[in-house]
């Protein structure tokens, strides 16, 4: 997965970033856990439809594939940490 | 009377509180933060919202801030997803139960209004209630949103409660509208309820917002 893969927009709620997969997308997230764990990353909730994950700012993963960025609402800002998620799950 | 306003970051619940405060009940409130699962603004908008009240209506309030997070990550490891709002709402009930018993309070206050959104249904509010031996005050019941918004803005409470925060991330893209209550304690059964509601409440920060 690239984030070129996904679309980038302001979330609903104007406090967020969202970037939604463009293709249906299904994660495991017990791998995706796995692996960001393996990458020294924070897990803050894990649930089976959900990663709530500390990458800077809060950052959710949902199965669907959709990441939501916190604490945020710059686009570039939310770009680079999503980024460096995805290329963590490649 | 002395009711217990279940208070959010939202628009409804401080209006419910002020109609209380107008017919000159008293109130404690409480704000279940949904942390991680959503940003610090909810919580600092709900402050915000019991501050614009005591200073409108010149009575204190003491609030009540539960971390409800470890609630929500256990409903989401053990139940049924498109029953998490409705369960999240009982474990809320439950815990408000014994705030409301710690603070003499007669009833439960919240902003519902019928119908507004998948917890609200008449069904998913009889399954919801069911979780609390405690009346209910829903002053909003019967009102749409307009009408809400309406006396939000007359109570000086809706331009705090439309600033920016984030959604609840864990609320299902496709949430039961009409759960029954068996179906609900048969999930339940798959938690240790006793234990939850006893790590919100051990997790309760209060605080005395005076005029």
């Amino acid at each position: 997965m690239k984030l070129s893969d996904f679309v980038g927009k302001p979330c609903k709620s104007r406090a967020a970033f969202e970037f939604v997969p463009k293709k249906r997308t299904h994660l495991n997230l017990e791998e995706v856990a796995k692996k960001l764990k393996e990458a020294g990353v924070f897990i803050e909730a894990e649930t089976p439809f959900l990663l709530v994950v500390k990458a800077g700012v809060g950052v959710s993963i949902f199965q669907s594939g959709k990441i939501i960025v916190k604490e945020t609402t710059l686009e570039s800002e939310a770009r680079k940490i999503a980024e460096k998620l995805v290329k963590m799950l490649e | 009377m002395k009711l217990l306003l279940l208070i959010s970051g939202g628009i409804d619940s401080p209006v419910a509180g002020a109609l209380a405060l107008k017919s000159k009940h008293s109130l404690s409130a409480i704000h279940f933060h949904n942390h991680p699962f959503t940003d610090s603004a909810n919580k600092e908008k709900a402050i915000s919202a019991v501050e614009i009240l005591v200073r409108k209506f010149k009575k204190p309030i003491n609030l009540y801030i539960i971390n409800h997070g470890r609630s929500l990550v256990e409903i989401a490891k053990n139940c049924d997803r498109k029953l998490n709002c409705v369960l999240c709402r009982r474990m809320m009930l439950r815990v408000s139960e014994k705030i409301a018993e710690l603070e003499n309070c007669s009833a439960l206050l919240t902003g519902e209004s019928l119908a507004q959104v998948a917890s609200q249904t008449l069904w998913n509010l009889q399954a919801e209630h069911s979780a609390t031996r405690m009346q209910i005050v829903r002053p909003l019941l019967g009102l749409d949103k307009l009408e809400i918004e309406r006396l939000g803005r007359s109570f000086g409470t809706f331009d705090n409660s439309i600033r920016p925060a984030l959604c609840c991330n864990i609320v299902p893209s496709q949430p039961s509208t009409h759960s029954r209550i068996e179906q609900v304690e048969a999930e339940e059964k798959k938690m240790n309820l006793q234990e939850i509601v006893q790590n919100s409440l051990n997790s309760k920060e209060l605080l005395q917002i005076k005029p």
